[in-house]
């Protein structure tokens, strides 16, 4: 068991061995350690001190000829004035810094160096010294023992005051304050000595060795035109010690004058500034003397300051509160303290975070932005689809759009209502559609599919479809090409309207109104009864009474054969004309359902005219035709309207019976009016119309012509009415008359 | 017939209805005198035979019934027979109040025509007979005085002469005398002459 422990021991030693073996060697192997005993005579806590300490340490860790190690020694000499104490501390520093030996003691200010020559232990006293001291000034005694360097700075009494007094012009009385220590007395006889030179322009009262509530009371009731000059507090005049600083502090916060003094470490403690001696500095230039002695220089008896170390410092607090104003400070001022505002003393952090808040909050706001714009997109994109989806799926009509290869791409619901086929029927079988066309519209349908789509970019056509359960069903089919912005075919869209209601009205109407015709013309026949027996009895009239004559002619002695073959050629022209007031009743009595085709009135025209040319009332008339290019076209029945063309024509002949042969002319007309309607005139060269007769032109039996009956324009009249139409006559300004009619056109 | 050749006028705006009523009248030795419109007719001066009218109703501008009025205020008194293709029972009953001898329908027997006409012409003759005879009597009651005709008023209502003379304040006496005279100026026999002759004259019955 033992020798197992020992084993795991040896083992383990071994290995830690091994492991020290792989360490590199490093830097610390190849420099000499150097050991430095600092001794400060006072607290450790003084801020010179700190600062000294500092700029001192800083150097010598900079540097990579040694590694140092230091040995701080506060000795606390003012609070404890105690010999035995002192010699205790000397035991002990014998104790502890024989062995190993010290390399180099840096003494901080005269007592530390006297100290040491008094109570030094031997181990202490082989060790090469550098004395440290603020000012030349308080060197104090010539030293007794030599030591391997003096450094020393300035305390610039002088330059301070002479700083201040720029600053206050108008300063009478200089308070010097200095404390009751054995230090704060050396300081106040250097400023008593230096400020020799300032009496004849200010007094000076010295506030010296003062128990603290006195001096602090003396601070807070002093002059007009006052300043103090602070030196230093350790002890009051009650003999109690105090931390320079916190003296300062307290005078500062009661004090009714403004504050200056020498050293950097009162900065922030309540003077208002000074040409200070930086400590730090200080530090750094001992630590400089301390490298040079170790690496065997001997740099002199006295380190005397270059300036270096001090500068113009301020606190920007109290040069505030006693109204200083910076421009007024010596070049190259440092003022510390002071009230950056937030702006000034974060600028590039709050710039950073301003910043990365607007970059963020720019990017937050753009993808808020694009969500939303993305979301209302989808949003709208879904209302539209669902829009257009209602709107189809709910129109009353059959819409459907199929793709270039016959497919339905859709096709509404409302197909089932019209066709009684579902839309499912329809899109899986594209070609029911025209299995459902009633077999006489099949050309129709044909036709329409032939048709050149780019002439005629909305096509409407008429059809018959058959539903499941045999019945007819119109439609209206209209359709277009669908193309996207490139122009690519992308199908037809066509809607189907159920018209079935509407064509059953129609033919209704139509049926309504061929009766009505027919009532109408039979009241007018009965109304013109009267007249008509009329017209009838005139000739019937003449025959007899031209029988009865002839009869007595006949019966003289010797008849009257002459008289009588008059009488018997007036007795036929009565008789004929007699037929025809029937012949023309008949005509306008006659109930035969008009035909309803397309007739072009251009050719109509001609056709007429071919009829009548070489009739001989038209001899010798120049007939012109001024007929519209459009090729205008009514719906109706053309030999009626032939009819009323001959009319005019005859009439217009007739006109112009006596009118001389060459001024004869006849002109007819074609005019589209309008998109409507299409005006046909008949122009003469005749007489013109009697005033008497332009009212009643119309009417029946109106007429001017021995031989004439008065029917023909009364006929006319009545076949354009019939068409939709009007008919009218005036006379022309340059003679003769035109008659016209206009009627619907076919579009 | 009698003195002077009965004229007959035939007015109507249809040239063949004209021309045939002109020959029909002319077979029976008619002269005859046609016009196409009753302005043309009115322009013509009239003869001093017996003659009548034949008028057509239904012409343009002035028609038959208007012209039978201006006549009738004229005091052109021809017995008017009128013609018409389509005649209403009113405008019938209109022409016949104003005078006109017969309204006939279109078409007629040239028979009932001439026999028309030949009564016309017969009573036109005979008007124009009584209207001289009237003349004449016209002459006679003028030369009557004041008071015989005053007398004569009340005689012929039937009065006795010694009612009148109360009438009149004068003698029973007196009224005998101027009866007498009256008998005498006016070619009477009788009372009853006498009433008969007043009654010719129109007068007597508008004293009531």
């Amino acid at each position: 068991m033992r020798s197992l422990r020992y084993t795991i021991k040896s083992i383990a030693i071994l290995i830690l061995g091994l492991f020290l073996l792989l360490i590199p060697r490093d830097a610390s192997a190849a420099v000499p350690t150097k050991r430095i005993l600092v001794l400060f005579p006072y607290e450790s806590n003084m801020p010179g001190f700190l600062n000294l300490d500092n700029g001192f340490r800083s150097v010598l860790s900079a540097s990579k000829d040694y590694q140092f190690e230091l040995y701080l020694e506060c000795m606390d000499l003012t609070r404890f004035p105690d010999e035995r104490y002192y010699e205790k501390l000397m035991d002990l520093y014998h104790e502890k810094y024989s062995n190993p030996k010290m390399d180099l003691i840096v003494a901080n200010l005269r007592p530390s160096l006297d100290f040491l020559e008094r109570y030094g232990p031997e181990s202490l006293r082989q060790v090469p010294v550098i004395l440290s001291e603020q000012d030349p000034r308080l060197l104090g005694a010539p030293l007794e023992v030599p030591v391997a360097a003096v450094v020393t700075d300035v305390l610039d009494v002088e330059g301070t005051l002479a700083l201040a007094m720029r600053l206050h012009p108008d300063v009478r009385n200089v308070f010097v304050v200095t404390g009751a220590s054995q230090f704060d007395r050396s300081l106040e006889g250097m400023a008593r000595e230096r400020f020799r030179n300032f009496e004849s322009r200010v007094e000076f009262h010295y506030l010296s060795g003062l128990p603290m509530e006195e001096l602090i009371q003396r601070a807070s009731q002093l002059p007009e035109h006052s300043l103090l000059f602070y030196m230093s507090v350790f002890k009051d005049g009650n003999g109690k010690a105090f931390k320079s600083p916190d003296v300062l502090a307290l005078i500062a916060e009661e004090a009714n004058a403004p504050i200056y003094s020498v050293a950097e470490s009162y900065i922030g403690s309540g003077i208002v500034g000074g040409h200070v001696l930086s400590h730090t500095a200080h530090g750094a230039r001992v630590a400089g003397v301390a490298l040079r002695i170790l690496r065997g220089e001997k740099p002199g008896h006295v380190e005397s300051s270059d300036g270096s170390g001090i500068q113009y410092v301020f606190d920007a607090r109290w040069l505030k509160r006693w109204g200083i104003s910076k421009e007024k400070l010596p070049p190259g001022s440092i003022v510390r303290y002071r009230e950056f505002s937030l702006w000034e003393t974060y600028r590039w952090q709050i710039l950073g975070i301003a910043a990365i808040l607007f970059i963020q909050a720019f990017l937050i706001s753009a993808l808020i932005v694009s969500l939303r714009k993305q979301r209302l997109a989808d949003r709208a994109l879904r209302e539209a689809e669902l829009k257009y989806r209602t709107v189809a799926d709910f129109t009353h009509d059959w819409e459907y759009w199929s793709a270039p290869d016959g497919r339905l791409l859709y096709n509404s619901p409302s197909c089932e209502r019209i066709t009684g086929y579902s839309s499912r029927h329809f899109m899986e079988d594209p070609s029911l559609f025209g299995r459902i066309l009633d077999p006489e519209d099949h050309a129709i349908w044909e036709e329409h599919v032939r048709a050149n789509p780019l002439e005629h970019p909305f096509r409407t056509i008429q059809l018959r479809i058959r539903t499941p359960d045999g019945s007819v069903r119109w439609i209206e089919h209209v359709c277009r090409l669908v193309t996207d912005e490139r122009g690519e075919f992308l199908g037809i869209r066509a809607s189907n309207r159920d018209i079935t209601d509407r064509k059953n009205a129609e033919l209704e109407a139509q049926q309504h109104r061929e009766a009505l015709a027919h009532v109408t013309r039979t009241v007018t026949i009965g109304e013109l009864a009267t007249s008509l027996a009329h017209e009838i009895n005139q000739p019937l009239t003449a025959i007899l009474c031209n029988a009865g004559a002839a009869q007595r002619f006949l019966s003289a002695n010797p008849p009257d054969l002459d008289e009588v073959r008059k009488i018997l050629s007036d007795i036929i022209q009565d008789d004929k004309r007699a037929s025809e007031v029937i012949q023309g009743i008949r005509n306008l009595v006659k109930k035969e359902p008009s035909r309803r085709e397309t007739v072009r009135l251009n050719e109509a025209v001609q056709e007429t005219l071919a009829l009548v040319r070489t009739a001989s009332p038209l001899e010798e008339t120049s007939l012109v035709t001024e007929l519209d290019s459009r090729q205008p076209a009514v719906l109706g029945d053309r030999i009626q309207l032939q009819q009323v063309l001959l009319n005019l024509v005859l009439n217009a002949a007739a006109a112009m019976k006596d009118t001389p042969q060459k001024s004869r002319q006849l002109v007819i007309t074609t005019v589209v009016q309008d998109s409507h309607s299409v005006m046909v005139s008949v122009r003469d060269s005749g007489t013109g119309i009697d005033k008497d007769f332009m009212d009643r032109l119309f009417e029946p039996f109106c007429t001017k012509k021995v031989d004439g009956l008065g029917m023909g324009l009364s006929i006319s009249r009545s076949i354009i009415k019939a068409h939709g139409g009007t008919i009218g006559a005036r006379n022309n300004p340059e003679g003769g008359a035109t008659f016209y009619f206009i009627l619907p056109m076919d579009i | 017939m009698t003195e002077v050749n009965p004229v007959v006028y035939v007015v109507d705006d249809d040239p063949s209805v004209l021309k045939s009523l002109e020959r029909l009248l002319r077979s029976a030795e008619y002269s005859v005198r046609t016009f196409t419109s009753p302005i043309e007719f009115l322009d013509f001066q009239h003869l001093d035979a017996p003659s009548c009218l034949i008028l057509d109703v239904k012409m343009p501008g002035l028609d038959g019934l208007e012209l039978q009025d201006l006549l009738v205020k004229r005091k052109i008194t021809f017995p008017i027979i009128f013609i018409s293709g389509h005649g209403t029972v009113p405008m019938s009953v209109r022409a016949m109040k104003a005078g006109a001898v017969d309204f006939l329908q279109k078409p007629f027997m040239d028979g009932d025509l001439l026999d028309i006409v030949t009564c016309a012409i017969r009573a036109d003759s005979k008007g124009r007979q009584k209207q001289r005879e009237l003349g004449r009597l016209q002459l006679r009651i003028k030369a009557l005085t004041p008071r015989e005709d005053e007398v004569f008023r009340l005689v012929i209502t039937g009065m006795l002469n010694k009612q009148i003379a109360y009438v009149l304040g004068t003698s029973e006496k007196t009224i005998k005398v101027h009866r007498a005279r009256i008998m005498e100026k006016l070619g009477a026999e009788s009372l009853a002459d006498l009433v008969r002759l007043a009654e010719k004259l129109g007068i007597g019955s508008s004293a009531d």
